[in-house]
């Protein structure tokens, strides 16, 4: 199988790796898709967990397994999206129905691609800045308050940014007393505007400089270019900055790298879903065969043979009809009598040909049959339509196929019946038509 | 080091500073104190003219100052663009000459009008009481009433109590300036070389002048800052000093309690509380706005100081708690000291030295002594009266705190 092939397991790692750097971050244990191939009931949670992340357009974190509800959810978001298997997904949350949606979205979403696309997109520092900003764990303000440890809230509140105003006591102080407070209190505010007013000055300043130096520094070297954009600016002037645009340089060499090598490897991964596919339809369709639709098989087949053979019958009386009619025309060589003939024949040589398609799809419809009772078959034979829905084409066509000839029959008796009486006046006795069928 | 001294191409430091005097004398004593050190006064930042002004506030600010303005202004605007990272102004200036009061008021002027978002501290240093210039106390009041207006923060410091110290506890018998100028450059260098308070928030850039300010001064009517040290020592007996930081804090918060400059001769009686419970009345200790503590030597992160530096009966309700009182500690021994503490306090310790200063002014204006001497110079009756009252409007303010 596959989890005894080295390559697989190393083409399933590789996009679990990339699968890291989506922009919703994807953690999933290669082994998942290993257990989910084998159907393994374990592996149910993790790849619907899988396949919320992947449909998921915001970047909020699943606790623990999916209830009832946002799979529910899972599923019509599904459906919505055209996957062609939510009946099964209904009916059969398997972890192998899963992973057949798994592929199907990998597919359809190309999130792969998007990935190794967004890594080769130039390094923008503010937005570095902003995920950085992001990963500071700030206290929700929904949280409850029970789980909430606001103590270095209140001293950060109380201390560096400025005194926690107590309306009680602020209430409670003589109107000249709130007035120095209130001149306190705007007084910090302007002492810390001033302070903010250096510090810009001050980057202001440094700002010049880098510029100055990078320029002078550049015009002796005689590059291409001749001073820095603000985002170089900025790397120069802080070192936290350039570690962290380091590290994205990093994080997107390695997902280049992945990517490449799952390119070379993704026809393997594809075979391998493709086997998975295989089994799972196999295993839809076998059962439900034996139980109820044998029987409506077994009547079709027995239906399209009675029609094939009236069909037989037909032929041979038209056969008939037309020899009799050439020894006619034989005799007689009126105008009229030939042209019936050329008429007559094309008819025939149009039931030949409709005769020619049912026995086909009669064939068919049996080995078809034959095939699926046999069992596996390689994945390039097995069929890519539902057997049920062909017998109702064929079906359908085969009696759409019996009332044409129905009537080309009741047009061969009417023709019949004119030549008839046009010749009785010649003496010549022919059958009526109606009495063939 | 950046703080206060450019870099030079000759290896040696050379202060951030801006000296100007109208009289070569002192700049150039300044200058010779730093033969041999390393680090020097810039020429280039050197202000110098050579007629004085007459220990005349008058002279000063009406006739000297508006023929420097220009020139001073270039200089200081040299001086900030050698800086990359601009905290503010240290305006020092003595308050009893006709130079440092006079034409100190006016270049305070000139900071705020042209750089009015920077930080000014203003350390000014209050005459002897009796027997320095006749008109002392006039150049004090009229210097005093424009640096309050224009300065964020005026820290006094006082020729009696400096030479107190000197005399008493460093042991010098004939105290002279220049000793009297080391102890004022040991208490501000005790508040102002930077404390990194936290590694993580960048405090290489430190401004330690609005920090202080911020800290200290927000209200404009309380603007008036005094400062204590602990402990103070010869050169000689520095090496056999045994203090600890238990001591050296419950000295320091008596010297608070009784406004006290320094640790000898201290009034231990005075408490917040009596033995029976009750509070003592507010008149007989002192009362603050608010403090701060800086603390350096060894051991000092460790040390939690006493929690009555920011006692409630110490300072006035409409001072929320988390403001009363601060403590900056560093690790790094200061001057050679092993373990020292300075008390950076805005409070009622001003009223004394103020009320002092204009009570003699008022006398002095009463009988019109001297006046005429300000007149010729464009001064007025008016603004004598409203320098009067802007330092009169202060004492009141901290005396009913």
């Amino acid at each position: 199988m596959a989890s005894s092939n080295p390559s697989i397991k190393e083409c399933i790692t590789l996009m679990c790796r990339l699968l890291k750097y989506a922009p919703n971050p994807i953690h999933v244990n290669p082994d998942t898709f290993r257990q989910a191939k084998h159907n393994n009931p374990a592996a149910v949670d993790e790849m619907l967990k899988l396949v919320h992340i992947m449909l998921a357009t915001d970047k909020t974190k699943l606790q623990g397994p999916l209830d009832a509800d946002m799979k529910e959810a899972l599923i019509e978001k599904l459906e919505n999206s055209g996957y062609p298997r939510v009946h099964m997904l209904k009916t059969n949350l398997t972890s192998l129905e899963l992973l057949l949606c798994f592929g199907w979205l990998l597919h359809i979403t190309k999130i792969l691609t998007q990935i190794y696309r967004a890594s080769l997109e130039p390094t923008d520092i503010f937005s570095i800045l902003l995920c950085e900003k992001h990963k500071v764990k700030i206290p929700s303000p929904f949280q409850s308050s029970e789980n909430l440890d606001i103590s270095g809230l209140e001293t950060m509140l109380s201390g560096t940014i400025g005194p926690k105003l107590e309306h009680d006591k602020f209430d409670a102080m003589s109107v000249a007393d709130q007035i120095n407070h209130v001149a306190w209190m705007s007084g910090k505010v302007e002492m810390k505007m001033s302070a903010l007013n250096s510090l810009y000055l001050f980057t202001a300043k440094i700002d010049a400089q880098i510029q100055k130096q990078t320029h002078s520094a550049t015009a002796k070297e005689k590059t291409t270019f001749d001073s820095l954009t603000a985002n170089e600016a900025l790397l120069f002037k802080h070192s936290k900055i350039l570690q962290l645009c380091e590290k994205d340089m990093e994080r997107k060499v390695q997902i280049i790298q992945a990517y490449n090598k799952w390119k070379d490897m993704e026809p393997k991964f594809w075979q391998w879903l493709h086997g998975a596919a295989y089994d799972e339809i196999q295993e839809e369709y076998l059962p439900s065969m034996n139980s109820s639709d044998v029987p409506i098989i077994d009547a079709l087949t027995e239906g399209l043979e009675s029609t094939a053979a009236s069909i037989e019958q037909v032929k041979s009386m038209l056969y008939d009809k037309q020899r009799e009619w050439l020894e006619l025309a034989k005799t007689d060589s009126g105008h009229l009598a030939k042209v019936r003939v050329e008429q007559e024949h094309e008819i025939s040589k149009e039931v030949q040909a409709l005769l020619l398609y049912v026995n086909s799809m009669e064939n068919s419809f049996k080995l078809a049959l034959s095939s699926d009772a046999k069992g596996k078959g390689g994945p390039a034979h097995s069929p890519t339509i539902p057997i049920s829905n062909e017998i109702q084409r064929l079906r359908t066509r085969a009696l759409q196929i019996a009332d044409q000839l129905r009537e080309m029959e009741h047009l061969s008796g009417e023709e019949l019946t004119i030549i008839v009486n046009s010749k009785l006046n010649g003496n010549a006795i022919l059958v009526p038509a109606t009495a063939v069928t | 080091m950046k703080t206060f001294f450019n870099d030079t191409q000759c290896g040696k430091h050379e202060a951030r500073s801006v000296m100007i005097d109208m009289e070569p004398k002192a700049v150039n004593w300044a200058v010779q104190d730093t033969t041999g050190k390393e680090w020097r006064y810039a020429k280039s930042q050197q202000f110098v003219q050579k007629s004085g002004s007459g220990n005349n506030w008058s002279y000063g600010f009406k006739v000297h100052a508006p023929k420097c303005k220009d020139a001073i202004i270039d200089l200081i605007r040299k001086e900030i663009e050698k800086c990359d990272y601009f905290g503010g102004f240290l305006l020092l200036m003595s308050l009893a000459g006709g130079t440092g009061s006079g034409l100190g008021a006016f270049v305070g002027n000139v900071l705020r009008d042209n750089f009015p978002r920077a930080t000014v501290l203003n350390p000014v240093v209050c005459p002897y009481t009796s027997g320095e210039v006749a008109v002392q106390n006039y150049n004090a009041v009229l210097s005093l009433s424009h640096i309050i207006a224009v300065s964020d923060a005026v820290c006094l410091l006082h020729n009696n109590q400096l030479h107190e110290i000197c005399h008493r506890l460093l042991g010098i018998k004939q105290v002279s300036f220049h000793d009297m100028n080391k102890v004022a450059a040991h208490q501000l260098a005790s508040v102002l070389l930077p404390i990194i308070q936290d590694k993580q928030s960048g405090s290489r850039f430190q401004n330690v002048l609005n920090d202080i300010a911020s800290a200290l001064v927000c209200n404009s009517r309380y603007k008036m800052l005094d400062l204590k040290c602990v402990p103070y020592m010869s050169p000689h007996t520095m090496a056999f000093n045994t203090f600890q930081w238990e001591g050296l804090a419950k000295r320091m918060f008596q010297m608070m309690l009784t406004d006290h400059h320094m640790d000898e001769g201290l009034n231990w009686r005075t408490t917040l509380t009596r033995p029976h419970g009750k509070t003592q009345r507010s008149s007989t200790y002192t009362k603050y706005v608010s403090s701060l503590l800086f603390m350096r030597g060894q051991g000092s992160t460790s040390y939690d100081l006493l929690t009555q530096f920011g006692d409630s009966r110490l300072y006035p309700t409409w001072i929320m708690p988390a403001c009363r009182n601060s403590v900056w500690k560093t690790e790094l021994p200061f001057r050679g000291y092993e373990k020292c503490i300075a008390f950076l306090s805005n409070g009622t310790s001003c009223v004394k030295s103020l009320n002092v200063l204009t009570e003699e002014a008022w006398d002095m204006f009463g009988s019109k002594a001297y006046l005429h001497h300000y007149y010729k110079y464009g001064l007025e009756e008016s603004d004598f009266i409203n320098a009067f009252a802007t330092v009169e409007n202060v004492i009141y303010s901290y005396k009913t705190l």
